[in-house]
């Protein structure tokens, strides 16, 4: 811990960066224990030496206070700058809890509910078609979210949707929107061109294929459903969504270094993003580098940020929307977003996971096999990042790194759930 | 916003000696903040209320909130009535209608506590001519689809149904075109207190039996006691306890005739003298005194066209026949008491109206949503919805969320996890407005 403040005293100065919204407390003092914590930093640095990962930072809070924040590795392999605690990191589908946090704003508002159909706030979007694979078709062979493949298109034939699809159905994966081969390669004829931002873009998507009837299954919208939720959001609120997040979410949440598109002196602080494979690290361009510049707001995943700049959100969400005595959501709001609107038993669901609004939510925790408690929710992102908040343990945990391990995220789960020693 | 909820109280001080001499403000005032609720977020109810009135949706409202026992919040917004353009203020008065309902329950259940009646006691016990009861089955030749009312478009979740046969001969529960042709069997039961108590009695519930109903129609002068027996003729729409079906006015009456024997009292007589009075409910009546009625929203219907006066609203009040089922009148003020007594197990500023226990039985879901006829998430209790799955139902408030609605739009609900009451009252149908009512409420704690 002494060592992580001498750090930080001597790199906030020179970064420029202000001081974290959430304040420090020793592990102890909140019932966690440094010892065990420490175990967090050894399960990185071996993932670092085993050609893993080029870097990673995690930062934990419990009971509103940050007990660990550790930066190890470095931030790209070739320039070998070392990993910071303000290093910024493609957080990608990260956004989406933000968005859903965003929607929620607007329900406790009245200004939208979570039954009206989009369709109400975007016309485009009514009587909306359902596709069914062409006899004898296999509906396409590339995954769901996989576009830009080299397979054959999927062939289909439509039958009209039995219900238009609602902002829930967008908030829980369940509304058949950009899910699947079928859907996305309608999306594919409609797609975004260069500087088009939500307003122009996000209409089309109401001629697109629904890969399924809307809610009977859950299957993830990387794209689509948040993106046509943050468009609703602009709507509801009058507001472009990066101004939203601003004022309403982050400038309340002292969230500094986060953003749709980084500043040029915050450019140098982003981490490379590398996939691992056989032959080790290999650093990825991210196809979505070009897709925001400050003009295509994507509330399904454009967001960069620090650990530090992401964790007051869970934080704020683990204290049941109060943060810093500012009220951003309500006891009632949080319940009703972490509460399992999907079942675990809805086809596409894995076991001990439902999904509540744009976050998992953990309804049994052997089943899913974390130590973590019933009720522990969050949500990860395309290049590896995580966060979960453990709203019965007042526990928060956000890693970041750019390279996507699952089974890291598990482990860092249960390495934060094992410090807790009361 | 200190300076807000005095303006809203210095409004009040105003306004009271003004247009009422007698309103007492029977419930303790408090702080938002003092009961867990944010004063800046109960604005919010305001804001959606200016924003529905500027948009036409209705004329205005009156919306009042209260936490732990203390009344927290209370706006008036919008005219009575467009024309006269006169403001809505706390002390305007609402035709409530069914949410006559729980009123008439609560009295049913004193009865109940007294050991004078019981929930399982057949209807035929208090009133022989029940004893005749059939059970109508459509014929093969039969149009209609059983057990729905096809003039009920605004009642497919049993919030909105439409007005009862009045006095003045309106439309009973749904009927209209040609008469559903059926046959009638006899019960495999006979119809229970309870079985009215949570709408799954059959009677007067759908397209055939409210022909029967209608044969035997009230006539003007009536009274509960003139009337009730004449129902005993009528055809269940289908066997007792096999589904939920909103009897929109003959159940709730038969209940309030049941009160009537009972307890030897008019049933006006007995809210008056065992509910209104403990309570301190002084704005609330079957109907109202010729100073009262000047106080009385115009009812509207949102169309295409805009807002459309309803010239005959009041079929459902009288002196003389005590619509247990929707006859009421009241202010917000002097309802949200009898939703605090039942948030508070029964009792009221040293009242006790009911005992706990027997508020807990009202509230549970002995109708669950799984039953046909209800909605998923939300069972039925004794005179009152009950919400069993809050998710399900896409309601912020709490599992065990209690209360229910009149047609021309008002609504109530008691949430006894947080310890929330709410009375929104307008006239003019929406059920929208009513479930963002709740949703506002619910973001407005805090604690």
């Amino acid at each position: 811990m002494k060592t992580l403040l001498v750090l930080a005293a001597l790199t906030l100065p020179v970064m420029a960066v202000m001081a974290a919204s959430v304040s420090i407390a020793k592990p102890e003092d909140v019932g966690v224990s440094s010892e065990r914590l420490a175990l967090i930093d050894r399960m990185i640095e071996r993932r670092i030496a085993a050609g893993d990962i080029s870097g990673a930072v995690t930062i934990v809070a419990r009971n509103g206070k940050i007990v660990h924040h550790s930066a190890k590795g470095v931030v790209d392999l070739e320039s070998k700058q070392p990993m910071r605690t303000s290093t910024m990191f493609r957080i990608a589908s990260m956004t989406k809890p933000v968005t859903g946090t965003a929607i929620m704003m607007l329900v406790e508002e009245g200004k939208i509910r979570l039954a009206d159909p989009v369709a109400r706030y975007i016309p485009e979007f009514r009587g909306q078609k359902v596709a069914v694979p062409a006899q004898g078709a296999n509906g396409g062979t590339r995954g769901a979210g996989g576009r830009g493949g080299q397979n054959t298109p999927p062939q289909f034939t439509t039958v009209p949707a039995q219900r238009d699809i609602t902002i829930k159905d967008l908030l829980t994966h369940v509304s058949g929107l950009g899910s699947g081969p079928m859907g996305n390669s309608d999306i594919d004829k409609v797609a975004r061109k260069e500087g088009e931002n939500l307003a122009q873009y996000i209409p089309r998507l109401g001629s697109t294929a629904l890969e399924f009837q809307p809610g009977s299954r859950w299957t993830y919208s990387p794209g689509a459903g948040f993106e046509t939720l943050g468009r609703i959001v602009e709507i509801a609120s009058g507001m472009p969504l990066d101004q939203f997040f601003r004022q309403r979410i982050f400038d309340p949440l002292g969230m500094k270094d986060i953003a749709f598109w980084p500043t040029e002196p915050q450019w140098p602080r982003v981490a490379s993003v590398y996939q691992r494979g056989a032959n080790g690290l290999t650093r990825q361009v991210p196809a979505n580098d070009t897709s925001s510049r400050g003009i295509y707001f994507r509330g399904s995943g454009g967001l960069y940020s620090t650990a530090e700049d992401y964790i007051p959100l869970g934080v704020m969400l683990a204290n049941m929307g109060e943060f810093n005595g500012k009220h951003l959501l309500s006891r009632k709001t949080v319940e009703m977003m972490t509460a399992a609107h999907v079942p675990d038993t809805l086809p596409g669901r894995p076991a001990g996971e439902g999904y509540g609004l744009s976050v998992r939510v953990v309804t049994d925790h052997v089943k899913r096999g974390t130590m973590l408690s019933e009720g522990t929710f969050g949500w990860s992102g395309a290049q590896g990042t995580h966060f979960f908040v453990d709203p019965k343990e007042k526990l928060v945990g956000v890693l970041m790194v750019q390279t996507s391990i699952q089974e890291m995220q598990r482990d860092f789960e249960d390495l934060v759930a094992q410090s807790v020693i009361r | 916003m200190k300076a807000a909820a005095k303006s809203l109280f210095l409004f009040l001080i105003l306004a009271l000696p003004v247009v009422l001499p007698v309103t007492a403000v029977p419930a303790p005032k408090g702080k938002p903040e003092e009961v867990g609720m944010s004063a800046e977020r109960l604005l919010r109810i305001d804001q959606m209320l200016e924003r529905r009135i500027a948009a036409g949706e209705m004329s205005g409202a009156v919306a009042i909130v209260a936490r732990r026992g203390k009344v927290v919040h209370l706006t008036a917004k919008g005219v009575m009535d467009l024309e006269s353009k006169q403001p809505v203020t706390p002390a305007t008065m609402f035709r409530v209608a069914s949410m006559t309902k729980p009123v008439t329950s609560v009295a049913l259940m004193m009865m109940v506590e007294e050991g004078k009646v019981r929930l399982n006691d057949p209807v035929s016990r208090y009133i022989p001519e029940f004893k005749n009861l059939k059970v109508a089955v459509a014929t093969a030749a039969a149009a209609a689809p059983r057990g729905e009312a096809p003039a009920a478009p605004a009642g497919e979740r049993g919030e909105n149904p439409p007005p009862p046969a009045g006095a003045r001969g309106g439309r009973g529960g749904g009927r209209g075109g040609a008469s559903p042709s059926f046959t009638t069997v006899a019960p495999t039961r006979e119809v229970t207190i309870k079985d009215l108590l949570t709408h799954v009695s059959g009677l007067a519930s759908g397209t055939m039996g409210n022909s029967t109903v209608q044969a035997i129609a009230r006539k003007q002068g009536e009274k509960l006691a003139d009337y009730i027996p004449r129902l005993g003729g009528t055809a269940l729409e289908f066997q007792p306890g096999t589904r939920w079906a909103y009897s929109a006015q003959a159940g709730h009456d038969t209940l309030g005739r049941i009160v009537e024997i009972a307890s030897g009292m008019p049933l006006n007589e007995f809210f008056q003298k065992r509910i209104f009075e403990p309570l301190g409910m002084k704005d609330i009546t079957f109907w109202p005194s010729a100073a009262q009625w000047l106080r009385v929203a115009s009812v509207y219907t949102h169309g295409a066209s805009g807002l459309t006066k309803n010239n005959n609203p009041n079929g459902m009040s009288s002196e003389v026949y005590f619509m247990g089922s929707g006859g009421l009148i009241s202010t917000a003020e002097d309802y949200i008491p009898f939703g605090m007594m039942l948030a508070n197990g029964g009792e009221l500023n040293g009242k006790r109206v009911l005992g706990k226990k027997t508020v807990e039985m009202m509230r549970s879901a002995h109708v669950p949503d799984t039953l046909p006829g209800r909605a998923a998430g939300e069972g039925y209790g004794l005179g009152m919805r009950v919400v069993t799955d809050h998710v399900k139902r896409g309601t912020m408030l709490s599992d065990g969320t209690f209360g229910w609605s009149g047609v021309y739009g008002t609504h109530f609900f008691v949430d006894p996890v947080e310890q929330t009451v709410g009375v929104l009252l307008v006239q003019t149908s929406n059920n929208e407005v009513n479930r963002d009512f709740e949703d506002l409420v619910a973001q407005s704690i805090i604690d």
